[in-house]
């Protein structure tokens, strides 16, 4: 079993951001040569999602809108008890909840096995510091 | 399971495992939840009752057709859709390659009843 394990490191300069990480996952495919296998692409922060869906704008300000109406950003104590703790970011850790935290995806014939408009993003929901996704690609 | 919402059944952090793999631990019943966020009590009480603001007890079928099958938890199959089915994470060097903070939680949204949690674990 070949297998490929990467740490991408990223620091987004917003509380809250979608990044595409597609090319870069593609990039990896290639280089771990496996031909027959899986692609686990996993936030390994908290407060931070990998989700698959389209690379389209004005669908990104939707989710931004909604993810803020099912789970405000409020830094007080008053709506979220784990602000309690000294932190601001419990709307992240509910919101991160809601858009997942890592995805899975099929290789074959040495490359991601995708949907017509399956992309890879990152999404973060509390940002200005450095975080990781983490790629393992496994397979044959 | 002593109640019937609530994130008390935290799984063990690391276990045994194989050099370079990956992992899925799936919740084997539709009315509960595995996933991966803090080990913070606050916060697990926020994500009750945030979870009962999207989707409310209610036993009756006003609310929810699933109840008129005479079963009282539609809810429980709301929520878990929120909080996820599985999770995947990857094993390096024959440990489980998680973030700092990382844990994993199992969520029952309808128990008082024996339930299962599978974990599969692949590799070499």
């Amino acid at each position: 079993m070949k297998t490929l394990t990467k740490e991408i490191w990223m620091e987004v300069p917003k509380r809250r951001a979608i990044v595409s990480l597609h090319e870069e996952v593609v990039r990896l495919v290639g280089e771990s040569n496996v031909k027959d296998g899986l692609a686990l692409i996993s936030a390994m922060h908290i407060t931070a999602s990998v989700f698959i869906n389209d690379n389209e704008p004005g669908l990104h300000n939707d989710y931004e809108a909604w993810l803020e109406k099912l789970a405000p950003f409020d830094a007080s104590a008053k709506t979220y008890q784990h602000n309690r703790t000294g932190e601001d970011n419990a709307d992240a850790h509910l919101k991160r909840q809601v858009m997942g935290r890592e995805v899975v995806v099929a290789i074959t014939a040495g490359k991601l096995h995708l949907g017509p408009w399956e992309h890879i993003f990152y999404y973060e929901f509390d940002g200005r510091r450095r975080k990781r996704v983490l790629v393992k690609i496994i397979g044959e | 399971m002593a109640v019937r919402n609530g994130c008390r059944m935290g799984l063990p952090r690391q276990l045994k495992v194989h050099r370079a793999s990956q992992y899925a631990w799936p919740a084997m019943h539709i009315t509960a939840s595995v996933f991966i966020n803090d080990n913070e009590t606050g916060l697990h009480h926020d994500y009750e009752a945030w979870l009962e603001q999207l989707a409310p007890f209610d036993v009756s079928s006003k609310r929810y057709q699933h109840n008129r099958t005479g079963e009282d938890n539609a809810d429980a199959h709301l929520k878990r859709q929120v909080m996820g089915r599985e999770v995947i994470v990857a094993i390096t060097d024959g440990k489980l390659h998680p973030g700092p903070w990382e844990h994993i939680f199992y969520y029952e949204f309808d128990g008082r009843r024996c339930k299962r949690v599978l974990v599969k674990i692949i590799g070499e």
